[in-house]
């Protein structure tokens, strides 16, 4: 014993702590010795624990961390175990009452590490600072998560790999807003033929050495086309001539011919309403004219030209002229109608694009084709039609191989750029040097070194997220200054400084002075907090001036960078990764739960819109378990929630719907993603579910389970259910510590699908005798069971009930993970007593959920680093 | 019938030093490259026809795969295994022998890049150069941009000065541990450091230079793509030969793209021509396209055997080149039984190596490449779900 102490002692003493181990009190060592150390003394040690000791070091985070869970397993009765002899409830009150406050005496505030900015948060400050768009370099690392997120402290680390990122990415920053001066460029002109220009799909066809247009569809990819080695150099004027004329036109309709530019690199599935239009004309000749005309041109584009006035086309609002058109067609000729008909009845790779026109043709030369039988208003061509107007595009490919035979179309013969003949700005140069005239500032009779002292004053300060101190502006004009001295040009210098700026440690890390947060560090916490992006302008200023400290005015600037949005960085990285939503894009559904990509996003949609609207009006967090109301799309309320009503079937986009509370769906424990995210995609594990609710639902996390415990796999064909297998848990008291916590709530949620779908029993798939898949019943799923304290549950509606009954405890874990994801470090045991208190005095107050997170804003817990 | 064997995986010593792996977009159609004999009669199929000069330097592998899900999405498992987002067969060998040149690996595209192919070890997929014109200034840096590479580097050390002088006085304020935190950033810092010196040390040697020259145009338009595809090969084949890289990908596109074959254009988009719904003209010129790919791909194989490395060896002699598809059959987005040519790399080639994918214990794609990550020296004996080296291919 004594050795055990002198040993913490001289450990102590050789980390420099000043506080030596305290002797037990008489009562606690009673208790101790009375009820413990049959299995923890010495030398059993049972579980690893050793009780007997005399003195207690509190000042090691390790012993805290230890007496903490004593605590809690003779609070909560876990300790002594059932079968042994138990304390007076007035003795256990005793003993917790004497940890709880050495607890709170020794456990300390604050204490996040120098945290450094996330990937996220970094690209936001840089942006922030240049106020445009960067590209990060590809190589950029993640981030580690730890405790669930992926901004604590301890865990982001800089690495060299980091660094060199840091510094590429510094380079291409500084490349970019003082790049190098643009070479001379010598007007010359492109040369382009009709087939040098673009084909895709049906959107354009070479005949009689004219390209031919017959569509007006609004993506280009489907009607326009534009020369395929055109790409201007410079941005500047720039003449273009082509030769065009119009193929078969309709009676007093010419052909309208717009040009417009594009970036030849960009996406080709973009619409012409998403260009710039230089100009148009009406192509009235048959034979080729010379059309000409000026036009700007940016460095990077070509040239559209676009049949903007054909018939053909096949956008959705233009689907009943597209049926009309075709109508007409079948009324004129029987022959045709009869051909597509036929056509149709196969499969539509067969008759799409050009293939199936030239099959078409075929079929009405064909004498055997049987055109007396058709009728336009038979049932088949009924549905044709129909058909025509759910897949325009797919209709609009082969007609428009009709088209380029028969017209009217529209003919481009050749064309030829010339230019530049006058340098202008694109809009990346202009961007820039808006940012220069913004950076510079004006000089106003100043020398050199006071005008780069201002601007490094005003760089520095929004980069570094606080006032800086003199020296350090000093060194950075020095640098300016030296630089110049060796002949470089002052942009030069500055493509230097802000190089450096964005390597330094003022700018990477956030919040290095220790203690309570001065307004300046706490408007960073704030600001990082509640928008992932570094202090704006308004919160800079009240930092700047002290009064953020003020706690109406710390209050006024988190109610105005709560989120506002769904798509809000807060509220994405939040929900993803407490509720692990992050994990969808990972999980791969069996394709027998009928679980497409597209459902996987609502419903990662349908967390985040929930969490917004919690938020926003200030919903009591009872809502959080069992609400009225998510937000969700018709594919996934028949498919999933089975919901029959009271949700637009029309349309698939996100919409907000009411439920009946108390019922299964719904709040965190009821979302598809949620229990999705909780299983791998294809089945379920009680386990792994009961796990995870623990530790982020009702904040009681277990300890890690024993190594070498393999992973229950139930048995799909239902012969043993997962409850047989692990009622092993339960016989085996080691094991029943836990899972006595774990299963039930578990099992309550095994009704649950790997994507949410209630069930009723687990499923059997095998095959048919023409090998065909078919699912059967399996085993029924039993889902009830008794929560730790004796109240059975049947079921998940029962579970969810007892949870807001008792909410506090769900408030407290999501309080937690809301501090941990702002403050970057574990609450210690003193800041979870002040959060309990603030979760407590909430409820007694309406139990709001975003009056909670503006009294946790508030908290001491918040307001020291 | 392939095995693939644990216990007597090759041990080959590293022979190999050069892996180019490409990668179809839309895969090619089975029916029309798989030949129907296996072993070394087999007949030559009409995607296999352009590369009949290169047959004794090839193998054709058919009924591979990772036993990875359909869909567009899943293409990528090509180089990664079941699960896209792993690191992919050319990062490993890049961190192993790609350190030594001045490109570790490059990624490269003909066509607009639809899906990743390359994933390093943090599951981050890396971007490809689509511009010749890019990778061909990487390549042979022009003085210009050399002189500014160096004038980056140079002052680069004094912004690294100033930084530790004012971190330095920072630390002087910080508590113990934050004290602690930051000689994480004083280790990076002069890790960095190193990395810019080392660089410019290589800055004053002179790069290679060449006589090739690229058309004035980016062929960046998607109907250019069989023109970027020809562009790329030669310049992969002179980042080979110039040894600045080991270690490329090049993946080959296709979407709506209409392209003209030998003067007749074609009745339908690339894309459109993948779903061909069986149709047996559409497939044609399906594989029309698909035989235009091989077409490029011998005339790349034809340069490695005549551009030698420095022991005036042909470089297809120590070099992988792989042509294969994360897509089985895009018609039905499957992503089973991967189409597959292995060439170069100094095997057994000269076969068809067929397996049925459907037996339970039939080998994966990731077996052969455990034979090619040890025949490239990296001591490996499993990729992703496989174990072990594939035993019929050595």
């Amino acid at each position: 014993m004594l050795k055990r102490c002198l040993s913490i002692a001289l450990a102590l003493a050789g980390m420099g702590a000043t506080a030596f181990p305290e002797p037990l009190p008489k009562s606690a060592a009673a208790l101790i010795r009375e009820h413990c150390l049959e299995c923890h003394d010495q030398e059993t040690q049972k579980g690893g624990v050793n009780l007997e000791v005399s003195h207690i070091p509190w000042a090691s985070v390790e012993e805290r961390t230890f007496w903490e869970r004593a605590m809690a397993a003779v609070a909560e009765k876990r300790m002594p175990p059932e079968n042994r002899d138990q304390p007076t409830d007035e003795e256990r009150d005793r003993f917790t009452a004497w940890l709880d406050q050495q607890l709170t005496a020794y456990s300390l505030r604050g204490g996040t590490v120098a945290r450094r900015l996330n990937r996220e948060e970094y690209y936001n400050s840089v942006k922030f600072i240049l106020g445009m768009h960067f590209d990060m370099p590809p190589g950029f690392p993640a981030d580690p998560e730890a405790h669930g997120f992926d901004n604590v402290a301890e865990s982001l680390q800089l690495s060299p790999t980091l660094m060199d990122a840091y510094a590429e990415t510094a380079f291409a920053i500084a490349d970019k807003v003082f790049p190098r001066p643009l070479p001379k460029v010598e007007p010359k002109a492109y040369e382009v033929a009709a087939d040098e220009m673009a084909i895709s799909y049906s959107s354009g066809s070479v005949r009689d050495g004219a390209l031919r247009l017959v569509s007006s569809s609004a993506n280009i990819m489907r009607s326009s086309t534009w020369p395929n080695k055109v790409e201007i150099k410079a941005s500047g004027t720039y003449k273009v001539v082509f030769q065009a004329s119009a193929f078969r036109p309709k009676e007093g309709e010419p052909p309208l011919l717009q040009v417009y530019a594009r970036d030849l690199i960009s996406n080709d599935a973009i619409t012409v309403r998403m260009l710039r239009l230089l100009g148009e004309t009406e192509v009235a000749a048959e034979s080729p004219a010379t059309y000409e005309f000026d036009a700007t041109l940016y460095a990077g584009q070509t040239i559209v030209f676009h049949y903007a006035n054909a018939d053909l086309n096949s956008d959705p609002d233009k689907k009943d002229q597209l049926i009309d058109s075709f109508r007409k067609r079948f009324e004129a000729d029987p022959r045709y109608l009869a051909a597509w008909l036929q056509v149709a009845r196969g499969k539509s790779q067969t008759f799409r694009g050009g293939v199936g026109w030239e099959r078409l043709k075929k079929l009405m030369a064909d004498e055997s084709l049987q055109a007396d039988q058709v009728a336009i208003d038979s049932g088949e061509t009924r549905a044709l039609l129909e058909r025509i107007g759910e897949d325009p595009v797919l209709f609009v490919e082969t007609a428009a191989y009709e088209h380029f035979e028969t017209g009217p179309g529209l003919d481009i013969h050749s064309a030829v750029i010339r230019g530049p003949f006058q340098r202008v700005d694109g809009p990346a140069e202009k961007m820039r040097k808006r940012f220069q005239i913004n950076f510079f500032g004006a000089r106003n009779q100043r020398s050199d070194r006071e005008w780069n002292q201002a601007i490094l004053d005003r760089l520095l300060n929004y980069a570094f997220r606080r006032p800086v101190e003199k020296e350090t502006v000093d060194a950075f004009n020095d640098l300016i200054s030296g630089h110049r001295a060796q002949g470089h040009t002052r942009e030069q210098g500055f493509h230097l400084a802000l190089r450096t700026v964005l390597m330094s440690p003022r700018f990477l890390y956030r919040s290095l002075k220790p203690g309570r947060l001065d307004a300046h560090d706490l408007a960073t916490r704030l600001s990082y907090f509640l928008t992932s992006n570094p202090p704006d302008y308004e919160l800079r200023q009240l930092a700047d001036s002290g009064k953020l400290n003020d706690p109406a005015v710390l209050r006024k600037e988190a109610e105005r960078l709560l989120p506002t949005t769904p798509d809000a960085s807060m509220i994405q990285r939040f929900t993803g990764q407490w509720l692990d939503t992050r994990a969808l894009a990972d999980i791969m559904p069996d394709p027998r739960l009928n679980f497409t990509d597209a459902d996987a996003d609502a419903a990662k949609q349908e967390v985040e819109r929930f969490f917004l609207e919690m938020l926003q009006t200030n919903r009591p967090m009872t809502d959080f378990i069992d609400p009225d109301f998510t937000y969700t799309t018709a594919s996934i309320a028949k498919k999933i929630y089975g919901l029959e009503e009271g949700f637009d079937p029309a349309t698939n986009i996100i919409q907000r719907i009411t439920l009946s509370r108390g019922g299964r769906y719904g709040g965190v424990l009821g979302q598809a993603a949620v229990l999705m995210a909780t299983a791998n995609g294809v089945d379920t594990q009680p386990v792994i579910r009961g796990v995870w609710a623990l530790e982020n639902i009702l904040g009681d996390p277990p300890p890690p389970p024993p190594e070498a415990v393999p992973a229950i796999t139930p048995d799909t064909a239902g012969a043993t259910t997962t409850r047989e297998l692990l009622k092993a848990h339960m016989a085996d008291p080691d094991c029943a510590r836990c899972h006595r916590k774990i299963d039930p709530v578990g099992f309550a949620l095994e009704n649950f699908d790997a994507v949410g779908r209630w069930r009723t029993h687990y499923p059997v798939y095998g095959r048919d005798d023409q090998g065909r898949e078919t699912v059967k019943q399996g085993a029924r799923i039993d889902s009830s069971g008794q929560l730790p304290d004796g109240t059975p549950i049947k079921d998940i509606v029962d579970l969810k009930l007892w949870v807001v009954e008792h909410i506090d405890r769900f408030s407290n874990c999501l309080a937690e993970k809301l501090l941990v994801y702002a403050t970057g470090r574990i609450p210690t045991y003193v800041e979870r007593k002040e959060i309990a208190r603030i979760v407590k005095a909430n409820r007694e107050n309406g139990n709001g959920f975003r009056d909670l997170i503006l009294a946790l804003i508030d908290s001491v817990t918040f307001r020291t680093k | 019938m392939l095995e693939s064997a644990n216990a007597n995986a090759s041990a080959n010593s590293a022979s190999n030093r050069r892996l180019v792996c490409i990668g179809g977009f839309l895969g090619f159609h089975r029916p029309a490259i798989y030949p129907k004999k296996t072993g070394r009669g087999y007949e030559l199929t009409p995607i296999l026809k352009p590369l009949e000069r290169h047959r004794e330097d090839l193998t054709v592998f058919s009924g591979l795969d990772h036993r990875a899900a359909g869909g567009h999405q899943n293409w990528s498992n090509y180089l990664c295994g079941r699960k896209v987002g792993r690191i992919s067969l050319d990062q490993i060998v890049a961190a192993e022998i790609g350190q030594d040149t001045r490109f570790p690996s490059v990624q490269l595209t003909a066509g607009r890049p639809a899906q990743s192919m390359s994933f390093t070890r943090q599951g981050i997929a890396l971007p490809m150069t689509q511009r010749p014109s890019v990778f061909y200034s990487q390549l042979f840096a022009s003085p210009e941009d050399r002189a500014h590479t160096e004038y980056l580097l140079k002052s680069g050390k004094s912004a690294l000065d100033t930084v530790l002088d004012d971190a330095k006085r920072l630390q002087r304020q910080v508590s113990p541990s934050d004290k602690a935190k930051l000689d994480e950033y004083f280790d990076s810092l002069r890790d960095v450091e190193v990395r810019m010196k080392r660089q410019l040390n290589g800055v004053h040697e002179a790069p290679p230079t060449t006589d090739y020259r690229l058309p004035d145009y980016d062929p960046i338009a998607p109907n250019l793509m069989l023109e970027a595809e020809t562009l790329m090969y030669d310049l992969m084949a002179l980042a080979l030969e110039t040894d600045s890289s080991r270690v490329m990908t090049l993946f080959l596109g296709g979407l709506g793209q209409v392209f003209t074959i030998d003067g007749v254009t074609l009745q339908s988009g690339y894309h459109a021509l993948s779903h061909h719904g069986n149709d047996p003209d559409k497939i044609r010129d399906l594989v029309s396209v698909e035989a235009q790919h091989m077409v490029r791909f011998a005339r790349f194989l034809d340069q490695l055997k005549t551009k030698t490395d420095a022991e005036q060896r042909p470089l297809l002699d120590s070099t992988i080149v792989m042509m294969g598809t994360g897509m089985g059959d895009s018609s039905v987005h499957d992503n089973r039984d991967l189409p597959l040519v292995v060439a170069g790399g100094g095997f057994k080639h000269g076969r068809h190596l067929a397996t049925d994918p459907a037996k339970p214990d039939a080998p994966m794609m990731g077996n052969l490449f455990v034979c090619l990550l040890q025949s490239l020296g990296i001591e490996r004996h499993s990729f992703a779900d496989a174990q072990g080296a594939l035993s019929a291919f050595g």
